[in-house]
């Protein structure tokens, strides 16, 4: 309560995101693989910041800027991988709504259920993998662990544990594309 | 704790040595260790702890060459995508990767792995687990003999001394609850925010749980204020450790503070940021003042509505971004509004609804 904020001069601002705007887009457009959704996400963050800004004191706006493009960028490959998931399932057709107009408005927690097919092909991948790399998958990924407690629950290296989570991660990354 | 590293390192490189592929593993390929550094950048950005120079060397790795860049792409996609299953991928593989440990591989967890009545503790711990899901209740926090209850008012304010002599002083339009047991020392501030000066006592950690995460301690003085999306601490004495617990983030984040830092969890940002911050001013309020070093006057709006029973406002925009600097008593909301009104040069009136507002003078 009551510290001073940089953030309230507009013209402040805006320099400031000039500032961030570079390594921002540069971090995006490596991530997406495309200039398109970087712009949109670099875009979205620059409002969605002005709008915090706005409302409460920000301490350190360049580490909230890619907080939020982060999490921007979440939700952006999760709408990809929907849509691409969705258009091999129903042959192409879905191409012409797979774009923007896919915008899902129901909560995250409703969404995350609704998918059932998605959800089922995850399911299927999981269980062609052997024990030990599912294993290793849901301990760490799923239950949270890290790698050196895992490592030590299943007396593996941490390294190991690693591979298996790569390999956990191709495979599921095989049913997406 | 060095030697140990050392010997956990040689033990690993034993792990390698006797393995089946050892020769496989010990270099490892082109082609893994480019998918090891791919993980790698993927959970540390799920992470969020990346700071602008992590950034800049994930951009340069992946700017290095495409198969970088498409090595990470395919990991991450699979890492949010899994990330948005976990309930389903839990309630599929769950017990069987909890259980499977158990099986023939435990005699390879060598020295270090066995604890005895792990096995009993876990499958006590999934029975209840089990039963929560079962039952599809929340965990409630509120499960011990010694419970009680303290809340105030809008406008009030109140020192509280728990049975092991730390003080709580609750703000205005706050209630806890707090639970003391022979291992720690448990406060919920389900509303509001208050000043902790915490008795030490090494074997009772004294914890402050709310929505977003938790603020955990050994002895000392903070602040916490609950906020609509998440809440703030400050330090003034001792360190304390914030902990978010925010769906987003990656599992549970956590900072340590110090004396004269802050942290701020956002549970709409998914965010938990800390910050450097004047802690006495700060906490202000527990003297009757609220002190502002050019703060927007929408801020401090927020701030009086804590403590006003009426609704205050302000006329429009630009006046909600006027900058403010200076000392505010907490007092009745008409003599607060008086005195901002004054300091700016605006006037306060009385709006329908029985509250007041600020407007530029007509």
């Amino acid at each position: 309560m009551g510290i001073a904020t940089p953030m309230n001069d507009e013209r402040e601002f805006q320099r400031l995101f000039a500032d961030l705007q570079p390594l921002l887009r540069r971090f995006l457009v490596a991530r997406f693989g495309n200039e398109a959704d970087a712009d949109d996400v670099v875009q979205d963050t620059l409002v969605k910041l002005h709008q915090v800004a706005q409302k409460e004191t920000i301490e350190n706006p360049k580490a909230l800027a890619f907080s939020i493009a982060r999490n921007l960028s979440v939700d952006l490959i999760r709408k990809n991988s929907r849509a691409k998931a969705r258009e091999s399932a129903y042959g192409g057709l879905g191409t012409e709504q797979a774009g923007d107009d896919f915008v899902d408005p129901r909560p995250d927690a409703e969404r995350q259920f609704s998918s059932r097919q998605e959800i089922d092909r995850l399911l299927t991948a999981l269980s062609s993998l052997t024990p030990k790399v599912r294993q290793a998958f849901v301990l760490h990924k799923i239950d949270g662990h890290s790698y050196a407690e895992v490592a030590k629950r299943m007396g593996l290296s941490k390294s190991t544990v690693e591979k298996h989570m790569i390999k956990a991660l191709r495979r599921l990354s095989d049913v997406l594309s | 704790m060095e030697v140990w590293d050392t010997l956990r390192r040689l033990l690993h490189e034993h792990d390698y040595a006797w393995g089946k592929k050892a020769k496989n593993k010990v270099f490892l390929s082109k082609a893994d260790r480019r998918e090891k550094e791919a993980l790698d950048w993927v959970q540390r950005i799920d992470g969020d702890t990346m700071s602008e120079a992590d950034m800049e060397s994930y951009v340069a790795w992946m700017e290095l060459n495409e198969e970088n860049a498409i090595a990470f792409r395919r990991l991450d996609a699979a890492w949010i995508v899994a990330g948005e299953a976990t309930d389903a991928i839990r309630a599929q593989f769950g017990p069987e990767a909890r259980a499977l440990d158990d099986g023939p591989s435990l005699w390879s967890r060598g020295l270090s792995g066995l604890r005895p009545g792990w096995t009993l503790q876990f499958a006590a711990l999934c029975g209840a687990l089990a039963l929560i899901l079962v039952v599809g209740l929340q965990a409630p926090e509120e499960n011990t003999t010694t419970m009680q209850q303290f809340a105030t008012s809008v406008g009030e304010r109140r020192d509280i001394t728990l049975e092991d002599g730390s003080i709580v002083t609750l703000n205005t339009g706050s209630e806890i609850s707090i639970a003391f047991e022979a291992d720690r020392r448990t406060v919920n501030l389900s509303r509001g925010g208050a000043l902790f000066d915490v008795t030490p006592d090494a074997t009772r950690p004294f914890m402050v749980r709310m929505d977003g995460g938790a603020v955990e301690v050994l002895g000392t003085v903070f602040d916490v204020l609950r906020k609509d999306e998440g809440f703030s601490v400050t330090v003034l004495e001792g360190r304390v450790s914030v902990s978010a617990d925010v769906e987003g983030l990656a599992s549970n984040k956590a900072v340590v503070l110090a004396p004269n830092q802050g942290a701020d969890v956002n549970t709409r940002l998914a965010s938990l940021s800390s910050f450097s911050i004047d802690a006495d001013i700060a906490t202000a309020w527990r003297r009757g003042q609220l002190i502002y070093r050019i703060a927007p006057l929408g801020q401090v709006m927020a701030d009086l509505n804590r403590y006003a029973t009426v609704p205050l406002s302000v006329e429009d925009e630009a006046i909600r971004e006027l900058v403010f600097t200076g000392v505010l008593a907490i007092e009745s909301a008409d003599l607060m509004m008086a005195r901002l009104a004054g300091l700016l040069r605006l006037e306060a009136v009385s709006t329908e609804d029985g509250g007041l507002r600020l407007q530029s003078v007509k």
